[in-house]
């Protein structure tokens, strides 16, 4: 499902039991309840500016059992998070919270070997939450170097570090890690929630 | 009065000047903002995708702390106060996650009222004692008042005056002497969950608030979260402005309640800003 394009849908790749999957997953409750209004995509500021973003159509295809395309699509990841699909929604799926949902299982779906993630979304988490178990707060530095070694787009490259640069000749990023007293104890609150 | 506080990350790095101004403004209204002890990262709107009930400990565990010390904790950063408001509310309507999290952290939940800096200001202190404050006024500058998203949904959880129309920052800029317009984007997304991904759609969203801000002739945007002052700032330069090339200062709300104060530009952390602020502090002399 990309370009905003209508995907046809092979019934024999169907995965009927994939909307009870994600109801079981914390955010997914209620994604059965959606009886296809469209708000939460008229009220989605990326669907404005993106037209291969479309959560009607996410929640159709979950409803369908389209799991392997919606899984490993790249629109699960552009959710911004804003929060007005669940503000409007008037059966209360919280779309924002369903896409939560549906990024947990592509993660755990990825792990297995069965389908890959695409788009920088999902390092860009990874490194986020290593940073907080690394010093239990986000050291702005050291999350944006790896990250933009990880991208390894140079024009990208280029443009954070210009604005790294700025910031940190404003005092605003510093170059020293800030670790929280009792970070042992956050660490063993990581394991814990494995 | 003391208050518990929450500062989260960005106000000790990326948004200093956010840090600096609160402190400074809340003293000359007679409040301090105590941090509370070895506080931890939120997971901000990166760990949900990841690790649900992580997301859930993160906040928790400030929770905890908080609640050990005081009934109330007040928090500057919106998706912050997104994240803690969230996490109450799902350990006090969730019996197993509570168990659960209550089992990790060894926290005996309670719930405790958590506030948005901006709401402790315009409730406790109140527009008249802040007109009291005020030894420059603000010779009518024109301002538009931005709150973006997690400080006022979903509405259900988070108690903003306004899901669709808030106007705290406004009535307070009235106060201080300025004019605030109208503002149709008040509560629009500018991308910032996707300024480090997906920046395209990131800039097209800050495009449209940018926008509607120059057709007004706003002479600044105040803010009330980090997230969303770096997105605009770090965008703004890609924005087609006036023929000038004019850009809009873009000032956390306790900065341009600081300048009204008579504070030092330099304590409230104007130097910081990435967008030079030169042209507000000029104006209000």
């Amino acid at each position: 499902m990309v370009n905003g394009e209508v995907p046809t849908i092979d019934f024999e790749e169907l995965d009927p039991s994939f909307k009870y999957e994600v109801s079981k997953e914390i955010g997914g409750q209620n994604i059965k309840l959606c009886f296809n209004c469209g708000i939460c995509t008229v009220s989605c500021p990326v669907r404005r500016v993106d037209d291969t973003y479309n959560p009607r159509r996410i929640i159709r295809m979950v409803l369908y059992g389209m799991k392997k395309e919606v899984l490993s699509s790249e629109t699960i990841w552009k959710c911004a998070h804003c929060l007005t699909c669940l503000e409007r929604c008037p059966q209360d799926v919280k779309f924002a919270e369903v896409i939560e949902a549906l990024r947990i299982l592509a993660v755990r779906e990825a792990e297995k070997g069965n389908i890959k993630i695409k788009g920088p979304q999902f390092r860009f988490d990874s490194i986020f939450k290593d940073s907080i178990e690394s010093y239990g707060r986000v050291f702005e530095a050291g999350l944006l170097s790896k990250y933009m070694l990880n991208r390894r787009d140079l024009g990208f490259i280029m443009s954070f570090f210009s604005l790294g640069l700025k910031m940190f000749r404003k005092g605003k990023i510093g170059l020293a890690p800030h670790k929280i007293k009792a970070l042992d104890d956050l660490q063993r609150v990581f394991k814990d929630s494995e | 009065m003391e208050v518990s506080y929450y500062p989260g990350c960005s106000l000790e790095s990326t948004a200093k000047e956010y840090q600096l101004s609160a402190e400074v403004v809340c003293k000359q209204l007679g409040i301090e903002l105590v941090k509370i002890e070895d506080w931890n990262c939120c997971g901000a709107l990166e760990v949900s995708s990841l690790n649900p009930t992580l997301s859930t400990a993160l906040p928790a565990r400030n929770l905890k702390i908080a609640s050990e010390r005081s009934n109330k904790l007040v928090v500057a950063c919106n998706a912050c106060l997104n994240n803690l408001l969230t996490v109450q509310h799902k350990l006090s309507s969730n019996e197993e996650l509570k168990q659960k999290i209550s089992r990790i952290l060894n926290y005996k939940f309670r719930e405790i009222k958590i506030e948005h800096l901006l709401d402790l200001i315009w409730k406790e202190v109140g527009l008249e004692n802040i007109g009291e404050s005020v030894k420059k006024p603000l010779n009518g500058l024109k301002t538009v008042s931005y709150y973006g998203c997690l400080s006022v949904r979903p509405s259900k959880i988070i108690k903003s005056d306004d899901p669709d129309n808030p106007t705290l920052i406004d009535e307070i800029v009235s106060v201080l002497g300025g004019e605030p317009l109208e503002f149709t984007s008040k509560t629009k997304c500018c991308g910032g969950g996707l300024l480090m991904t997906y920046r395209n759609i990131a800039l097209k969203l800050t495009e449209q608030i940018l926008t509607e801000a120059n057709q007004r002739e706003a002479q600044c945007i105040l803010v009330t979260c980090p997230l969303c002052h770096m997105t605009l700032e770090t965008l703004t330069s890609k924005v087609k402005t006036g023929p000038d090339g004019h850009k809009i200062p873009i000032l956390y709300f306790t900065q341009l309640m600081g300048l009204s104060f008579g504070i030092e530009p330099k304590k409230l952390g104007l130097h910081k800003n990435l967008v030079s602020p030169d042209a507000v502090i000029n104006s209000i002399g």
